[in-house]
């Protein structure tokens, strides 16, 4: 791989994160229109200071806390993403599909927006019960403002059912959730507002939709370091080569089995660096392996390229694995989907 | 009955326009039974509804091995697909001497005003996809009483033959196979839009991220977000290949469909485009074959001015 004599193709860039590869590279706090991050899900809160008095309302990222302080490289706070640097953050989206990510921030989104009011009644109400002689007369308030916001979530909840369902999320339990965190906070003297993110999150931990072991701890956030790598490194006398970062993909080479592992995404940007790669991996002949399980959209050309390599190398056997249903769907109807020296395979290739 | 016969080498393009569904049963099931004693094979594609009165007039002819049915609904939901659907049921009795009969109704009342107006382009096309080729026969029903009568008169431009009750005519208003137009036409105008971007290679994913962001706003499904994102990335980068290198792309929403546009310099010559199936060449284009396969509708005009390609997506 790294012989190939192509501009496009460079090694990765060692981006300067202070020693903190898991710190958000990105500029905060984030605008509405913010697009430079596929993992970003924003979150809104309404700031206070000191004396409780609102500031405004800011946006955050679910997947941002507070690092640092430690006693690691520096003692100094950082924004961390808990999903890691940016590998790990396509790692995630790779596990819970972009789609998917992308309808539940616009449900976050719309629930921010539906729930606002009632939101900012609810942090008066409670403002006014921290600050109250009468606790009694406070406290009513709060609660006529809870019921009022309990029922505009309902609403929300109920004429979205369906698109909840289909990012794994029944409404039932979530409104539990919501309820659960309403009562306890309640009684707390907690001045976060409610979020419907980290309900969401914390649904998302337990349903189907997160595929394993792997999307478990993705999503609630352990650092994707995959440990077979690191051992890969530690067992072999030399080191495997880096990455190559064509654009938007990354390319790892494996030699047992002997194939490629792709992450990324693949289109007209990088499909010429990408068939390059996958032709001169087919020469070679026997069984090839192509990991495309972290490959978050690929292109005609991406599948394109791929038969090519198999059609040109006659004794090439090619095994892709992790392909997704929609690209087994394209694969079809572009007429690729049985071609002999092809073989789809489910599960993610050995290491 | 006489009437029915036509000539057998080429191919007849009829249209026929029934009174109510009475006359509709009774004249194509004349004309399966027709085929039946001609022994040429017979593909009827129509609503399930209709296929339904037809198999209980045609009885055991109905589970002839020479006559198939196919629902509407499915096969034509975006009328770019119906060509390619008569296309697979000619080539498969290509090496058979004698005719081939079809049934093919692709308009009905609910269509919307662009799905009409791509169904009414696909008439057209039929003519010149068929037109010199395999002798096969094809009637296309309009419901008289349920259409309006715009719809219907547009019906006798595409169609060389009209049949009403029993009788067949050339059809006065016939405008023949060859219709530049039926690319230049220009689309009505946009809704005001959600985003307008322009992009070249570089931007494609970004590009996808936006069109991503407001197919979810729009309510769509994760699934069918995935479907315009491929359709989308694939009419984009025709426009990076073939377009001049960039594009612009525009989303909005009329209703319960989100439109996704994008536009080019370039210039696409072949009406036909998107309705080829793709064989084993593998430098042959599909990505307008993708999105009519993955679109409820696909709309595509061209001309000097450049290109526009409109994808539908329907929300559930």
């Amino acid at each position: 791989l790294t012989d190939v004599d192509d501009e496009r193709v460079v090694e990765t860039p060692v981006a300067d994160d202070h020693g903190q590869p898991d710190r958000c590279p990105f500029p905060r706090p984030f605008t509405a229109e913010f697009a430079g991050c596929p993992a970003f899900q924003p979150v809104a809160f309404v700031a206070a200071d000191s004396l409780n008095k609102p500031l405004g309302s800011e946006l955050t990222c679910r997947h941002l806390v507070v690092g640092g302080g430690g006693n690691g490289h520096s003692s100094r706070f950082y924004a961390r993403c808990v999903l890691g640097g940016s590998a790990g953050r396509m790692h995630w989206l790779a596990v819970v599909g972009r789609e998917r990510v992308e309808v539940m921030r616009s449900l976050q989104e719309e629930f921010d927006e539906q729930t606002r009011e009632q939101r900012e009644e609810l942090f008066a109400a409670k403002v006014a019960l921290l600050a109250a002689p009468d606790v009694v007369a406070a406290g009513a308030d709060l609660d006529r403002a809870m019921a009022g916001f309990l029922a505009a979530t309902r609403a929300v909840l109920d004429e979205r059912e369906e698109r909840f369902a289909d990012v794994g999320l029944p409404v039932a339990p979530l409104m539990r959730l919501v309820e659960d965190w309403a009562q306890a906070w309640t009684r707390s003297r907690d001045l976060d507002l409610p979020q419907l993110g980290s309900e969401l999150m914390r649904a998302l931990g337990r349903s189907p939709v997160a595929d394993g072991e792997a999307g478990h701890a993705a999503l609630v956030g352990r650092p994707v370091t995959t440990a077979r790598r690191v051992e890969l490194t530690r067992v072999r006398p030399d080191p495997a080569p880096p990455p190559l970062v064509v654009g938007t993909l990354r390319v790892e080479r494996s030699d047992d089995p002997p194939g490629l592992r792709l992450a990324g995404e693949v289109d007209a940007a990088n499909v010429e660096a990408l068939a390059e790669l996958l032709s001169q991996a087919a020469l070679a002949g026997g069984e090839l392996h192509v990991d495309i399980a972290e490959v978050l959209f690929c292109d005609l050309g991406g599948l394109r390229a791929l038969v090519r390599a198999l059609q040109e190398s006659p004794h090439c056997r090619m095994v892709v694995h992790g392909m997704p249903g929609h690209l087994r769907r394209a694969l079809h109807i572009a007429g690729w989907a049985e071609l002999p020296g092809l073989a789809l395979a489910d599960e993610a290739m050995r290491p | 009955v006489s009437t029915m016969h036509a000539p057998t080498e080429e191919f007849r393009h009829e249209a026929f326009l029934y009174d109510d569904e009475d006359a509709f049963v009774r004249v194509c099931a004349a004309f399966v039974r027709e085929g039946v004693e001609a022994e040429e094979p017979t593909l009827v594609v129509v609503d399930a509804a209709k296929i339904g009165r037809l198999r209980e007039e045609l009885g055991t002819d109905a589970e002839r091995p020479t006559v198939r049915f196919a629902d509407m609904a499915e096969v034509g939901v975006n009328p770019a697909r119906i060509i390619p659907a008569w296309r697979d049921f000619v080539d498969r009795h290509a090496g058979e001497a004698g005719r081939l009969r079809g049934i093919g109704e692709p308009i009905w009342p609910e269509r919307s005003g662009d799905e009409l107006a791509e169904c009414e382009r696909h008439e057209r096309l039929l003519n010149l996809a068929f037109d010199g080729g395999r002798p096969w026969w094809l009637l296309c029903p309009y419901d008289l009483r349920r259409l309006q009568p715009e719809v219907v008169d547009r019906a006798l431009t595409s169609h060389p033959f009209v049949r009403r009750r029993d009788a067949v005519d050339a059809s006065p208003g016939y405008l023949g196979a060859s219709l530049p137009e039926v690319l230049t036409e220009p689309l009505p105008g946009p809704r005001t839009p959600w985003i307008g971007v322009d992009f070249d290679a570089a931007s494609l994913a970004a590009i996808r991220h936006l069109v991503a962001r407001c197919a979810a706003r729009a309510g769509l499904r994760s699934g069918r977000i995935g479907d315009l994102l491929l359709a989308v990335n694939e009419v984009a980068t025709n426009s990076v290949r073939h377009g001049g290198g960039q594009g612009r792309v525009r989303v909005w929403q009329e209703g319960a469909t989100l439109l996704c546009e994008v536009a080019d310099g370039g210039l696409v010559e072949d009406p036909l485009v998107g309705r080829h199936q793709p064989g084993a060449d593998l430098a042959a284009p599909r990505g307008l074959w993708l999105a009519n396969q993955l679109c409820e509708l696909v709309q595509l005009r061209s001309s000097a001015a450049g290109t526009v390609v409109r994808l539908h997506m329907r929300r559930p």
